[in-house]
């Protein structure tokens, strides 16, 4: 607290440092964890259509789905009439097709939805081979271009992460090392004077919790306030941009997270920085013990 | 209490500052050890309190070998060696009372006796009524009399002084080389490293000559 008041200009400069380095990670967890879910939310829209022969008796429809039921990837399975099927085909396309042909052409189907993206394929083939279905359709293009893209999005979701964490732990790391240089001359004064390591580095830890926990909370009511704006926003552009996931629940579990970082990179970027620096004094001791002056 | 056996030491591959110094200071002594400037006077009281380390022989201080002493173990030498230097080394944010106790925070001591330790030490220097000010608001030899204040609060059995008068006019010379041998007579073992003649000659204390790292003189009753 000294520190603040001796020395504002770096305190602020501090604080600042963790508030905008954490704001723009919250910020940009929130962006990637919203599209992680829009793109699992995807993968649930996913199904599989088995049109079934027509003339099965109720015997047939029994056992074809007994036989469905029991393949494994099939996470729920529900039976679709013609009827059923005539009705959803009118009311999406607004047809009625029985006046145009004379009869329903759409016969009796089983709707699947797959436990896993990557057991659709498989689970299409299996089921085709079933007696007494006629077609499998799934949107094998679409899938497959899902899957790619989720791939990818798990791929860099996890490379994106480690850089913001890294960026954020560096940038932080780097004021606290500006920090402990500015009081290096009370370092030394508190070592002549016969301080212990841990009397020197104590109040550099207090000083990276207190900066961490404070940027945390300043960064995390910033998403906060912005996030339930943006959550009023979504309502309106629902089209757009799909209710995936409870925000408010992945705000508080963001705003978690950011105290977690914060409070933890500022104690342990003190920490670190604090031995390293006094690491550098026993450094040049055994330098010197090495040296061969004689 | 302090003994040197056959020490070198230096900062630069090559360059000894310390040439196989051996030298041995009693309990309570006080002496002056003088040379020209890059002589190795510093480098000898740098030793002491184990700021640097030699490359070769032993430093004995209170019968310990200070050049094979553990990290952890420095703080505990320390405070029972005080240091005053040329330029102060004070906290130039901290009022003299916060400075000297400082020195006393450091080493972990209750508030309480901080409050009555430090105005009995900066009352004994004669900074009774300077307590609270900064350093800047203080004359050169008052600042030093703070850093003596800060060096003794320790109680230290050592006081090591580097150059005290380096930055003084020569009556505030005298006085802190005065305060100095208060210190002494206390029983504490002073060693002042120095080049200012006139203050050696003045007081009549053994006088060790330092050149190109060897000693060259060691008198009783000193002089330049």
């Amino acid at each position: 607290m000294e520190n603040l008041r001796r020395n504002p200009f770096l305190a602020v400069t501090h604080a600042l440092q963790v508030v905008i380095s954490l704001t723009v990670f919250g910020f940009l967890l929130l962006g990637m964890a919203y599209l992680g879910a829009f793109f699992v939310s995807l993968q649930g829209m996913v199904e599989v259509s088995a049109f079934l022969h027509t003339g099965l008796t109720a015997q047939d429809y029994v056992e074809i789905e007994k036989q469905i039921g029991a393949l494994p990837g099939v996470e729920s399975i529900k039976y679709v009439s013609p009827e059923e099927a005539l009705e959803k085909f009118g009311k999406t396309y607004h047809l009625d097709v029985t006046e145009m042909l004379g009869y329903n052409p759409l016969p009796p189907q089983y709707i699947l939805k797959p436990s896993s993206l990557k057991e659709v394929e498989k689970l299409a083939a299996q089921v085709e081979a079933i007696d007494g279905v006629w077609q499998v359709r799934y949107g094998r293009k679409e899938v497959r271009t899902l899957m790619k893209v989720l791939l990818g999005f798990q791929v860099s979701f996890f490379f994106t992460l480690m850089i913001l964490v890294w960026a954020t732990v560096s940038s932080i790391n780097n004021i606290v090392r500006l920090s402990i240089y500015s009081r290096r001359t009370d370092i030394r004064i508190m070592q002549l004077v016969g301080a212990t390591n841990w009397f020197i580095r104590w109040p550099f830890l207090f000083e990276g919790l207190f900066f961490g926990l404070f940027g945390a909370l300043v960064a995390a009511g910033f998403i906060y306030l912005l996030g339930e704006a943006a959550i009023g926003m979504l309502a309106s552009l629902r089209i757009f941009l799909p209710q995936v996931i409870d925000l408010r629940w992945l705000l508080a579990v963001i705003s978690l997270l950011l105290l977690a970082l914060g409070v933890s990179v500022g104690f342990l970027s003190s920490l670190f920085t604090a031995n390293r620096f006094l690491a550098g004094e026993y450094r040049r001791i055994e330098d010197m013990r090495r040296m061969d002056v004689l | 209490m302090i003994r040197f056996v056959d020490v070198w030491m230096g900062y630069a591959p090559g360059v000894a500052a310390l040439r196989g110094v051996n030298l041995r200071i009693e309990k309570q002594e006080f002496v002056f050890i003088i040379g020209v400037t890059g002589g190795g006077k510093s480098s000898l009281l740098r030793c002491i309190y184990r700021d640097v380390v030699p490359q070769r022989g032993k430093v004995f201080v209170f019968r310990k070998d200070v050049t094979k002493m553990l990290r952890r173990e420095i703080p505990y030498l320390r405070r029972r060696v005080g240091v005053i230097f040329q330029d102060f080394l004070l906290l130039p944010h901290k009022t003299a009372y916060a400075n000297v106790a400082y020195a006393l925070e450091a080493r972990g001591a209750p508030p309480r006796m901080i409050k009555q330790a430090v105005p009995e030490v900066l009352d004994w220097v004669g900074l009774s009524r300077k307590m609270k000010a900064l350093p800047s608001e203080l004359s050169g030899g008052e600042q030093q009399r703070m850093c003596i204040a800060r060096a003794l609060i320790n109680k230290p059995d050592i006081l090591l002084a580097d150059e005290p008068t380096g930055n003084l006019d020569p009556d505030t010379s005298v006085g802190i080389i005065e305060l100095l041998q208060r210190v002494n007579s206390r029983g504490t073992t002073v060693v002042v490293a120095t080049h200012d003649e006139k203050v050696v000659n003045r007081f009549k204390n053994r006088t060790v000559r330092v050149e190109y790292g060897r000693i060259t003189a060691d008198r009783k009753e000193g002089g330049y």
